[in-house]
């Protein structure tokens, strides 16, 4: 064999089994973003339990002839392919996501004060806002529909819709979604500021009455058959939240509510992770709407800000019993951290004022009104 | 707005996402107020059958236990003003730390009426 013919075959070797010369700058560019949302996970503590998975999901993703989400020679789908069909296409994962946060969910506060259900409404107007800003950036209705329910905040529900949807964004709008959720802590104090008085700031909220174990346990079977019927399309995230939380209130399936809120979920949420990270491949990512979903999803949690803390004041205009605006803030999901944001916010002015178990009615109100918005658009478009 | 629409879809009716777009936001609204409703409802008729089958409220049951209420009120007379002074002294700190307690526990609110702890005071001081 002559030194002509070795070269020949390492280049043959070089181009056809390993993925050096397929490297493009999109892939590089993307292996930067995988890594930049693997430091924001472990070095400044952003959502870690999903932007780990996503981070590396993004990361080993990129790397060129990688049989990760192709398909076999022999036609099976390759190893992170399957996740994503079956638990992202099959709309599985979120579903049973649902299921876990419902046995680690305690409605009381919800059901000690119901109104706060109509700031769980509210709370959705940067959704059909940025419906709107969406629009009239050339996305279509669909696309519009999946970025307007970033400002949820709720990261199963924006997977679910926009997996029902508009499934190429699904990348963009669920590390939108959860990097947001991250940012709650910056993006609303400033919004809740600006729209309250002090004098509201410093209105303390009457003790929450008592809820009994029966009423925790028959709400999940009202919300659970209220929403099938209205919003049908919703129906395997809330049958799931509702079932998980029926399990923890009935005290007789200890061992359900510890594997659906502990080991399940996490299983889950390690496939989910990986499964989204997946989708984004530079020659699908890239370009300029990732960008301006980034850029609409602030706009979006402002609106869900403002919505929510303008409901709570509508509110306070028709009741004897004032409610504290800053709980408004809470309505969009992000469960505990914007009802956490709510009592921060109020303990500056008033040390002490606990908001804390207050907001946590319309932080949970907000992922019933998120699950609600998330079943019109999908009734609306599919 | 016509520099704006240049940018958008062709095929979006605009009449139609926007009629369809407030009747949905409004939707939210209705199904959440009907959430609401049913809550109130239902918690309105537990509330109801829970009082109807509930024992008159008492003292906890541990607390109660070794307490003679007919001694209680003859040793009650026998007290000096400074050791009444003493006892309400102690039940006002014991209410207000219940009050306190029970604000930073949220939504769980303690049960009213003298506790296990104010019994025993009650029966120390008497004895």
């Amino acid at each position: 064999m002559s030194w002509d013919q070795v070269i020949d075959t390492l280049w043959k070797i070089l181009v056809t089994q390993t993925g050096i010369v397929h490297v493009s700058p999109g892939n590089v560019l993307m292996w930067a973003i995988g890594l930049f949302f693997l430091y924001l996970a472990v070095a400044k503590n952003f959502e870690p339990l999903l932007l780990v998975p996503i981070g590396f999901g993004i990361f080993i993703v990129n790397f060129p002839l990688a049989p990760l989400m192709g398909v076999t020679e022999a036609g099976y789908p390759e190893f992170l392919s399957v996740f994503y069909h079956y638990g992202l296409e099959w709309e599985i994962l979120p579903s049973v996501i649902f299921l876990g946060l419902g046995t680690l969910t305690d409605f009381g506060p919800l059901i000690a004060n119901p109104k706060v259900l109509v700031v769980g409404a509210g709370a959705q107007l940067g959704v059909f806002v940025t419906f709107l800003g969406t629009l009239l950036c050339g996305f279509t209705l669909k696309e519009a529909a999946s970025v307007g329910i970033i400002g949820g905040a709720d990261g199963p529900t924006t997977i679910y819709l926009t997996t029902a949807l508009a499934p190429h964004l699904l990348g963009a709008n669920a590390v939108a979604a959860y990097s947001y959720m991250a940012l709650v802590p910056l993006i609303q104090p400033p919004i809740m500021k600006l729209l309250t008085t002090r004098s509201e700031r410093l209105i303390v909220m009457e003790q929450l009455r008592p809820v009994s174990r029966m009423e925790k346990l028959i709400f999940p079977l009202i919300a659970a058959g209220v929403i099938a019927l209205l919003i049908p399309a919703v129906t395997p995230l809330m049958g799931m939240f509702m079932l998980g939380n029926f399990m923890r209130e009935c005290g007789v399936v200890k061992r359900l509510v510890d594997t659906g809120g502990g080991a399940l979920m996490n299983m889950v949420t390690i496939f989910l992770g990986l499964a989204v990270g997946a989708t984004m491949q530079a020659d699908k990512f890239l370009g300029p709407k990732p960008l301006l979903i980034l850029g609409f999803g602030i706009i979006d949690f402002a609106f869900c800000t403002a919505g929510g803390i303008w409901t709570v004041q509508v509110l306070n205009y028709f009741s004897k019993n004032k409610m504290n605006p800053l709980i408004g803030s809470a309505g969009v999901s992000a469960v505990p951290m914007a009802a956490r944001v709510s009592q921060v916010v109020g303990q500056r002015e008033d040390p002490a004022n606990f908001l804390l178990m207050h907001a946590m009615g319309p932080n949970l109100a907000g992922v019933i009104g998120t699950a609600a918005a998330a079943g019109m658009f999908i009734a609306m478009f599919k | 707005m016509d520099w704006l629409l240049r940018y958008t879809d062709p095929s979006i009716d605009w009449s139609y996402a926007t009629v369809t777009l407030i009747v949905r936001f409004i939707g939210v609204f209705v199904v959440m107020a009907v959430v609401q409703a049913a809550l109130q409802i239902a918690s309105a008729v537990i509330i109801r059958l829970e009082s109807r089958g509930a024992a008159p409220a008492t003292a906890p049951a541990h607390a109660l236990v070794s307490l003679d209420l007919s001694a209680m009120a003859e040793h009650e007379a026998e007290l000096d003003g400074s050791a009444m002074a003493a006892i309400g002294l102690a039940l006002t700190l014991e209410a207000q730390q219940q009050v306190a307690s029970s604000r930073i526990a949220g939504a769980e609110a303690t049960a009213h009426g003298p506790s296990a702890w104010a019994l025993a005071g009650r029966m120390r001081g008497l004895r």
